[in-house]
């Protein structure tokens, strides 16, 4: 059960490609991401839709790229998840209050990650609990400071940290990929494995690689075996419980629309209708039945 | 006794466009494998592989190949794969499938590879076929519809075979 993090969101064409590219390398979810910088506003409600994967067999004539996701369609119960993700890239102090007064924005999506840019910012947003994931700029030379009494806390509350590894294939800047390296295991220093995620933040699905070639990465960064394999599998499912949690109120009660009700549930009346007409029939096949024994008589002829 | 011992590695090629590589040969991949090692691990590694790097196969239709490393060194040549970026001034990107000790085990994988791909294109035509025979015979099964009555006992009507 492996989930990709972070796929950035540039519309319906490039999003099937994305999945149809995912399913051939062994993934079973994606999470559609968008970036803000420093201002949450009333016009950044999500908007995204899940795509229906059943059009992929209609409109496109059956390609090599796209056989691998059709082989999830003939199982019908094992389903492709998609889900919806905010990245806020925070640089200065004053707007931090924007993220406990937009608290309402900031429920429409699945998950939400924060980018501080310096010290004091990484202190206050450990905190916050209308958060899931802080992450940090990778390609940059110098890292922020951190601390092992801050991180502590931030584990205690339940946040993650991720780190993403769609800088390291810049060929033309040879700079960002030694940096990436660095950093990474910086971060894996502080953190000692535990509330570990890693992701790609990347715009073309080239770019994208397998689960077992990112385990294979994960080594290089000292990470041992057999923490590798439950990064990718049970973190990743782990922060989507925080993020379904936080949605509720106190974790008690939650609010959804009535057309996200499963169509299951609506049908159940219809069935109460066809027990009742089935009595009736009943009644009337009683007498068909009567009268062909009837019209039919048996006959028995001895040998 | 002492013997040197080998990890076979079974890798899938993935390009941008669909264009056709037919230029690049077995000796293409190996020169960019070099260099990609050079790059990420030093002269240092190159030297400790030595001669036991090597291209075995190489299929462009499927985009399936096999490269020999030593067992010490396999970790490093698959990351030094996974951070291959262009060839031949095209962008690609390489997935590792499986890894061996012999060749006969990822010759058999790759037949496996292959067929998964190729029963779905098998299946979907089966599977459009069957879903019109279906249709049809609820279509038909709906005007002659007959249920059983469940609060009777076991109504057989015989149907004697008249001898004459």
């Amino acid at each position: 059960m492996f989930i990709e993090l972070d796929f950035q969101d540039n519309g319906k064409q490039s999003n099937y490609q994305a999945i149809s590219t995912l399913a051939q390398l062994g993934y079973d979810g994606v999470v559609f991401s968008r970036t803000i910088n420093d201002v949450i506003t009333k016009n950044d409600i999500c908007t995204f839709k899940e795509l229906d994967l059943k059009e992929l067999d209609q409109n496109e004539n059956s390609s090599f790229k796209n056989l691998s996701s059709l082989t999830l369609m003939k199982n019908e119960k094992k389903q492709f998840r998609q889900y919806s993700r905010l990245n806020i890239i925070i640089s200065s102090k004053k707007n931090i209050f924007l993220l406990k007064k937009m608290e309402n924005i900031l429920k429409t999506y699945d998950i939400v990650a924060v980018f501080p840019q310096s010290t004091e910012i990484f202190e206050k947003c450990i905190e916050l609990p209308t958060i899931d994931i802080i992450s940090f700029d990778l390609s940059l030379k110098y890292l922020i400071k951190i601390k092992y009494k801050q991180v502590n806390k931030a584990i205690i509350n339940g946040l993650f940290f991720e780190i993403r590894y769609s800088s390291m294939f810049k060929t033309k800047q040879s700079q960002a990929r030694k940096n990436t390296f660095s950093n990474a295991i910086n971060v894996v220093k502080y953190t000692k494995g535990k509330n570990l995620l890693i992701a790609s933040g990347a715009n073309d699905p080239i770019n994208l690689r397998g689960p077992y070639d990112v385990m294979n990465m994960a080594t290089f960064f000292n990470i041992p075996f057999n923490q590798a394999k439950n990064i990718l599998t049970a973190n990743s499912e782990s922060v989507i419980s925080h993020g379904v949690m936080r949605k509720t109120y106190f974790g008690v009660i939650k609010v959804e629309d009535k057309k996200k009700i499963p169509k299951e549930l609506e049908e159940s009346t219809d069935e109460d209708e066809d027990e009742d007409k089935n009595k009736e029939e009943i009644e009337i096949e009683k007498e068909e039945m009567m009268i062909e024994k009837i019209k039919k008589p048996i006959i028995l002829i001895q040998k | 006794m002492v013997r040197v011992k080998f990890r076979y590695l079974l890798g899938h090629v993935r390009w941008q466009t669909t264009t056709k590589m037919n230029s690049l040969d077995i000796s293409g991949i190996y020169h960019y494998l070099k260099n990609s090692v050079k790059l990420n691990f030093g002269e240092y590694a190159i030297c400790r592989l030595g001669w036991t790097l090597n291209v075995k196969q190489y299929n462009p239709l499927t985009g399936l190949f096999i490269v020999r490393c030593s067992r010490s060194q396999m970790r490093q040549v698959w990351l030094s794969l996974t951070l291959l970026d262009e060839i031949n001034s095209q962008k690609c990107a390489i997935s590792i499938i499986h890894s061996a000790g012999t060749i006969r085990s990822c010759n058999l994988q790759a037949i496996k590879h292959t067929n998964s791909s190729l029963l779905v294109a098998k299946s979907l035509i089966q599977i459009k076929n069957e879903k019109e025979k279906y249709q049809k015979k609820k279509n038909k099964k709906k005007k002659n519809k007959k249920k059983k009555n469940k609060y009777l006992p076991n109504t057989q009507v015989k149907k004697n075979k008249s001898k004459k």
